[in-house]
């Protein structure tokens, strides 16, 4: 047979780890429709039955005010999942409780898995599934998603409640006024038939929680019923009565208490320090980009040697000119160019996916969220930025857990002007054309400027974006844990070959196009080819900045990737790489190649840069606007610094 | 005595006594965790002030200083400089310096768990122990924390 | 008692390693630096709170870990560059990595010893 299942929970329960290990790799990503939530999808059998498992985002409450709860809890409402897991944290064991009793109120098929019992072992912490399940006539499994403890259980309870099918009314014992209401309510609603659908008990006490604003009613329904009834009195009574439920359950679940420290407190100390913990955190990132760029770029370096190889190998088969040119240059060399970054974005996503897991990345934000607050952003949105530096691809993805909508909005639309390591060997030839003597100075200043056009950006996207949100800036302090193997790589891939598939796409017609560009009219004339013409063309705007069609060539084909920038130089200028230097330097005034750095900076994204906009927006307006808004700064920009440079050169 | 979270020093407990928000965002702190009636103690504050790490049973939740003020605690003791903290009995809680200044108290009798009077005299600060009356320098008593039982 | 010392130890090598280090990896400097600083807090500053001490030993014996950790890799990485310039010769600093697997051993030690003793 066939069953669906879901699970749910806090955040930091360890929800993903049990999801991945019941679902191995048998799972992929998609989205809820409509909103920008991942939906995590995996499959298990067992005992012969096939089971579909919906992953959940994690959340504290069903109160849908923000996205993560209102597709929760429309999951819940719309689909009849055969179980729901609830995963609970054995160490947070009350909090949790306050998701499992709304679930239960809604009489779903629930199994209860306290996971991380081996931490709460470890600090001497005994807990009693029996309480919970007796009172609930839940089954209730202790879990261990690092030692693998429970697993059969868990599965075995899954399976079982799945085929029982059963309407699970439990009886809550609500106080005489809160039962008063419910069933005035239910005899009022009982007159929609809009709400035929829905428990009428479960309703109620919905709206009686979280009020009219939460859920669709007839608002002559909402209206009666709050002006029968002092709805803040009685939300106080349900309150006060759940949470001393919550508090007695959990009083009789946990029989010892064990060790009141643990390791996360003694890291703490240090980590949220004033001083050293700013420090350690720089030093973190630094550590972040030194072992990507030792371990990725020989990797890199691999990849490119081995599409020049099956270039020439390409090359050597195909005999029909125009054909060869456009496998080996267009397609090979094209597309290979960015795929060879993908160990870059590889080890980038592999650390930042262990600084997550890890429980690091919280500690980071709480020490530089002041800081940011200025520009309308907050301390998670600077561990984005940061990896923009790196790549600006995994920092775009990385939005994706930013919670508020406009921030994220602003900062994905932002992050392009972070300039990444592909501008960097443009950065080092042009300066050392140009600025031979100041060269660190130079590069120094182009990086602050980077870094303040993202954080300006972001303030002033903020204002024109307006879907306002306010959900305050609270999050949670997770324990530390050691990322296991098996998550981590789950997660490194995941992200990395998402983009893979999405991009390869994009690039590839990019690189066709530009090689067609390139190619004709005339092949081995790349001055008269439809590129170069294009880049004459737009001399009308370029050239009081001192900049011909060299230039504009190299900066239309810079778009695909901004190292082509070089290359195209080299082809353009009909030198080869070592006299690349000189005969740049007499191309232009060190005042034109001031402006022309900056421009570079700023101005359109790279196609995977591209991709990765519409990939995190899911809107060709965004992508639009990106390349857009990047190169109007640009022009803006190197103007402002040609007429400044003017003065100080 | 009833004070806003956010003037909380670390290492001082309280018990929640009521979240003012509107409902929304009023639930989404109950199901956080801050739930009328639980104990909570500041534990880490941000180097700039901002924003404040509370401890709940076993959760550390980060909030800003702005929401902090807005939820009431009932404490059982105040926490402050020695300059700051109002006159009479009070209890040494910590002293915010390195090892130095730290050991040169300690031979004065000044040491964390010392019970002691603060009281002024010529509007000086003298802190009064059983041992003895000491003159505390202005720079001396800002470092000097200290608890006071309401 | 045994913490000062280990801090003492780990202020003095880290201090120096980040000395002779600078021209070499400009990173493996400020990373030593940085456990140089930490170790120094530990020592030094006054907390009463009882893993005051502990708490300074495994954080900066951790980042002396991950920079012994870097200077690996890089190590490892460069047989792979190898393979594209030939020419290139692989070679590691060892006093880095040495300290680095001191540092693992003394973290290791540190959180069993603290599990221990509360």
């Amino acid at each position: 047979m066939a069953f669906e299942v879901s699970i749910i929970g806090n955040p930091n329960v360890g929800k993903t780890s049990l999801f991945n290990i019941i679902t191995g790799t048998r799972q992929y990503v998609a989205n809820w429709p409509g909103v920008t939530v991942e939906k995590k999808i995996g499959s298990f059998s067992y005992k012969g039955h096939n089971f579909k498992l919906v992953d959940l985002p994690g959340i504290y409450t069903l109160s849908a005010c923000s996205e993560d709860e209102r597709v929760a809890r429309d999951y819940f409402l719309n689909e009849s999942p055969d179980a729901v897991i609830i995963v609970a944290d054995a160490l947070n064991l009350e909090r949790s409780m306050h998701l499992m009793i709304q679930i239960l109120e809604m009489n779903l098929p629930a199994v209860l898995a306290i996971n991380s019992i081996d931490e709460a072992e470890e600090k001497g912490r005994i807990i009693n599934p029996e309480v919970i399940s007796k009172t609930f006539n839940i089954p209730v499994v202790l879990t261990s998603a690092k030692t693998m403890k429970g697993i059969p259980q868990l599965l075995e309870a899954i399976h079982r409640t799945s085929e029982q099918k059963k309407f699970h009314d439990i009886n809550f014992q609500y106080p005489a006024e809160v039962n008063k209401y419910i069933e005035t309510f239910k005899s009022m609603a009982a007159k929609y038939p809009s709400l035929s659908g829905f428990d009428h008990e479960w309703l109620g006490i919905y709206f009686l929680e979280f009020g009219a604003g939460s859920i669709r009613m007839d608002a002559e329904l909402s209206q009666s019923i709050c002006t029968s009834f002092d709805m803040k009195k009685l939300k106080d009574i349900y309150l006060n009565w759940k949470y001393g439920l919550i508090r007695n359950l959990t009083d009789m679940s946990i029989v010892s208490l064990g060790r009141n420290w643990s390791l996360r407190d003694v890291l703490d100390h240090v980590l949220t320090h004033k001083v050293l913990g700013l420090l350690i955190y720089l030093v973190a990132l630094f550590f972040v980009f030194s072992m990507t760029f030792s371990i990725a770029t020989p990797l890199s370096d691999l990849l490119n040697l081995f599409f020049s190889k099956l270039s020439s190998w390409a090359g050597s088969v195909i005999s029909v000119p125009w054909l060869k040119s456009l496998v080996t240059t267009g397609i090979i060399e094209g597309v290979g160019g960015v795929l060879a970054f993908i160990p870059q974005i590889f080890v980038l996503f592999f650390f930042m996916g262990f600084l997550e897991e890890s429980g690091y990345l919280p500690r980071a934000a709480f020490l530089v969220d002041k800081i940011v607050r200025n520009f309308g952003l907050s301390g998670r949105s600077f561990m984005s930025i940061i990896l923009g530096f790196g790549c600006n691809v995994p920092a775009i993805m990385s939005t994706r857990t930013i919670s508020s909508t406009k921030e994220r909005l602003a900062l994905l639309l932002s992050i392009p002007f972070a300039s990444c390591s592909a501008r960097l060997p443009v950065y080092i030839i042009i300066i050392g054309a140009f600025f031979p003597k100041h060269a660190a100075l130079i590069m120094f200043l182009l990086y602050i400027s980077s870094i303040l056009l993202v954080l300006l950006s972001a303030k002033l996207l903020q204002v024109f974006v307006t879907k306002t949100d306010d959900i305050p800036f609270t999050i949670e302090l997770p324990r530390f844990r050691l990322p296991t193997a098996k998550n981590l790589f789950l997660y490194t891939w995941e992200k990395t070959e998402h983009f893979l598939r999405k991009a390869s796409g994009i690039i590839l017609i990019a690189s066709i196009l530009i090689w067609f560009l390139s190619y004709f009219p005339s092949a081995s004339d790349i001055q008269n080819s439809f590129a170069a013409t294009i880049g004459r063309s737009f001399e009308f705007l370029t050239r009081h900045l001192g900049w011909d069609w060299h230039t504009n060539t190299a900066l239309v084909f810079g778009v695909a990737a901004k190292e082509v920038i070089v290359s195209t130089y080299a082809a353009t200028l009909n030198t080869d790489p070592a006299a690349l230097k000189d005969a740049l330097a007499s191309s232009m005034s060190p005042q034109s190649a001031l402006a022309l750095l900056y421009f570079i900076m700023a101005y359109i994204p790279c196609f995977a840069t591209l991709s990765a906009v519409k990939l995190e927006t899911a809107s060709y307006k965004w992508t639009a606007f990106t390349f857009i808004y990047t190169i109007f700064t640009a022009y803006i920009l190197a103007n402002i610094v040609f007429f400044i440079g003017g003065l100080i050169l | 005595m009833l004070v806003p979270l956010s003037s909380l020093k670390i290492g001082m407990k309280g018990k929640i006594q009521s979240i003012d928000f509107e409902e929304q965002i009023k639930e989404r702190f109950l199901a956080m965790g801050f739930v009328p009636g639980k104990d909570i103690e500041l534990v880490h504050v941000s180097p700039f002030g901002d924003p404040m790490v509370f401890l709940i049973d076993d959760n550390k939740i980060m909030i800003r200083r702005e929401q902090a003020g807005k939820i009431l605690i009932d404490v059982g003791f105040l926490i402050d400089t020695l300059f700051n903290i109002p006159d009479g009995m009070c209890e040494v809680f910590t002293i915010d310096s390195g090892m130095m200044l730290y050991e040169r108290l300690k031979s004065l009798g000044i040491y964390p768990g010392i019970t002691g009077e603060k009281h002024l005299y010529k509007g000086r600060i003298f802190f009064r122990t059983n041992q003895k009356d000491i003159l505390m320098g202005k720079r001396i008593s800002r470092k000097i924390l200290c608890k006071k039982y309401l | 008692m045994k913490k000062n010392l280990v801090l003492i130890f780990i202020m003095t090598v880290s201090i120096t390693l980040a000395f002779f280090k600078f021209t070499y990896d400009i990173f493996i400097s400020i990373g030593f630096f940085t456990v140089f600083l930490t170790s120094v807090y530990g020592f030094f500053a006054y907390d009463p709170i009882w893993y005051h001490k502990s708490a300074h030993v495994i954080i900066s014996s951790m980042i002396g870990f991950l920079i012994g950790t870097y200077e690996l890799f890089k190590y490892l990485s460069s047989f792979l560059s190898k393979v594209v310039d030939p020419s290139i010769l692989p070679s590691a600093d060892l006093w880095t990595v040495f300290f680095g697997i001191l540092c693992f051993l003394v973290m290791i030690y540190e959180v069993a010893m603290l599990k221990k003793s509360k």
